[in-house]
């Protein structure tokens, strides 16, 4: 009975958490791979170099006050990012029977069943943990590569003990975001919903994808000093922080399988449907269209506006693919921004405008209601 | 006035629907079936959510060469609703409203009749599960449809509010000869929507049944 009741877990938090953050870890898996593989180096490094620098990081995870500090940090933002997850799932219709049925068994086996779905979820980090602590035990930090662990395991006690106390207490009505309150009185647009969901519901998402943006944005600023004369590297940037929403873009498609099943009964064009939902996009990127409008002349910045909206549109359209899968939507996504990386190098990067719109125009026409039939 | 044309419905590549050439003409039908006989699925794509092949015209209007105007003409409402927690009932209805085309005030009677004015400004994430089947309800009937389809209708709704819905039908149909299609588990009561009709959904196929 008990076993059985950890595979439900492990199927609703574990599995669901590595499906729904799949786009994060492939997204930093990506990232290491394109570092570690292609990156071309000033001048000439070599192959055991390499490999001294990245031991180097490893051991100053255990030797570096510094840089274990932001490792604890991460960490502790990994559980928190997992915590949140499980409490989210936790307050969904169909994980209710949770509540009458798992917190029956003794309160020592549900921790033991808490502490099992947290290790799971925690197993990416651990991983590196175990690695960086055999490094630091080998070289005599003793004291801090056991310090880590230990860490780690308080904070996935921490965090199952939360887990328990949540699904043993009372469901209460939750009480609406400061958003929705204020809200009240405004006409909320059908295509401006998911925004409100957003800023309701998924402000850590939000807050992430803003940090990324404003981290691509300013290390380029900070790199190169003659940014306003480079277009190229500017629609690179473009791409870059489109591609930073794309999990937004993940969050919006399964807001509207969910909760707007019933728009295509409304009768609406299929080019009313296409572009209204930018209108959210309008408003989740407005901070970064402020800066470009502000750092820029008014030509080029609507030039990278409408590349950016292009790009959305497409991405937006690949999720209409059957059945697509957030896996799957990543692979694309990295592919076409390789795309627009060889078009933007070739000095094609206005031709992408156009070119997005049209093959998002066909890939929606042709999968408007997830197959390629009704037309 | 509902109109198939080698209609088939498959879920990858499995065949769930098939209806050849068949013309359902005005009436209020009850669609039977067994549990995954095909009844959701011939209603979403009655209603345009749901992709198939071949066409289907109510009133020689076809939804996939006239979409905007088909899709003015058949409302539907979902067995299990699931609408956007942080919308009100009111500010739901004023979506439908506008996109359906309802004149105005349309919705004021209904919500007075389905009891729902205590609650029509909250938030839905505060309703329960039978608020929220009255409210997708009072949506289905908003606007001018010719054709009306309800997904298991009297599912969650208290006894009281299905006399409401009974007399909406009865209404609709005789006043306005607005057609329905209701798919229900549940026995529908033949006393009190007079000249119900059956259709059964057997072997992937539709039986009229009158």
């Amino acid at each position: 009975m008990f076993t059985n009741s950890n595979i439900a877990l492990k199927k609703i938090f574990v599995d669901g958490f590595y499906r729904i953050h799949a786009g994060m870890l492939v997204f930093l898996f990506a990232m290491l791979i394109s570092y570690c593989l292609f990156i071309n180096t000033l001048g000439t490094v070599r192959p055991d170099q390499i490999d001294f620098w990245q031991f180097f990081f490893t051991i100053s995870i255990v030797s570096n006050p510094l840089i274990l500090t932001f490792y604890l940090i991460g960490s502790s933002l990994y559980a928190y990012k997992s915590l949140k997850y499980v409490l989210n799932e936790l307050a969904l219709p169909q994980q209710e029977f949770l509540y009458y049925s798992f917190n029956s068994s003794t309160k020592k086996l549900q921790l033991l069943a808490w502490c099992k779905v947290q290790t799971y979820i925690f197993i990416p980090v651990l991983c590196y943990t175990l690695y960086a602590m055999a490094i630091g035990l080998v070289f005599g930090f003793y004291l801090i590569s056991i310090g880590i662990l230990l860490f780690q395991v308080l904070l996935i006690m921490a965090s199952a003990y939360i887990c328990l106390r949540e699904n043993n207490r009372l469901i209460e009505a939750n009480q609406p975001g400061w958003l929705i309150r204020i809200s009240k009185k405004w006409s909320k647009p059908v295509f401006l919903l998911f925004s409100f969901q957003v800023f309701n519901h998924s402000k850590l998402a939000y807050l992430l994808t803003k940090l990324l943006s404003w981290i691509l944005m300013s290390s380029v600023f900070l790199v190169f000093a003659d940014i306003k004369d480079n277009s190229r590297l500017l629609m690179l940037i473009t791409s870059c922080t489109v591609v930073a929403h794309v999990v937004l873009m993940y969050q919006e498609k399964i807001f509207n399988d969910r909760y707007l099943s019933f728009l295509p009964n409304f009768p609406f064009t299929k080019g009313k449907f296409f572009f209204s939902f930018c209108l959210n996009y309008f408003v989740l990127l407005l901070p970064e269209m402020c800066w470009i409008l502000k750092s820029f002349d008014v030509l080029t910045a609507l030039g990278l506006i409408a590349f950016a909206f292009s790009a959305i549109l497409l991405f937006r359209s690949l999720l209409l693919l059957n059945a697509i899968q957030i896996k799957g939507f990543l692979i694309r996504v990295f592919c076409l921004f390789f795309l627009f990386y060889v078009f933007i190098m070739f000095g094609l990067g206005l031709v992408l405008i156009p070119l997005n719109i049209v093959v998002a125009w066909i890939v929606f026409k042709r999968n408007y209601l997830n197959t390629s039939i009704l037309c | 006035m509902l109109h198939f044309s080698q209609f088939e419905k498959s879920y990858f590549s499995h065949l769930v629907l098939k209806i050849d050439n068949i013309k359902i003409p005005g009436g209020v039908f009850w669609i039977k079936g067994n549990n995954g006989s095909g009844k959701s699925t011939l209603l979403k794509s009655i209603a345009g959510i749901l992709s198939f092949e071949g066409n289907i015209a109510i009133n020689n209007i076809y939804l996939k060469n006239q979409g905007v105007q088909y899709r003015k003409l058949v409302n539907f409402a979902e067995a299990e609703p699931l609408f956007p927690e942080f919308l009100t009932g009111s500010e739901m209805i004023d979506l439908f409203a506008k996109a359906k085309g309802a004149v105005r005030g349309q919705e004021e009677d209904l919500i007075t009749e389905m009891g729902m004015k205590p609650y029509i400004h909250h938030p839905l994430g505060s309703y329960s599960s039978g608020m929220l089947k009255k409210l997708s309800l009072v949506l289905a009937f908003l606007g001018q449809p010719k054709l009306i389809l309800l997904d298991e209708p009297l599912n969650t709704v208290d006894v009281e509010s299905l006399e409401v819905l009974y007399r909406w039908i009865n209404a609709k149909y005789q006043n306005e000869k607005v057609c329905f299609l209701l798919s229900s588990h549940q026995p529908l009561d033949e006393v009190k929507i007079p000249g119900l009709k059956q259709i059964n959904i057997e072997d992937k196929k539709i039986k009229l049944n009158f």
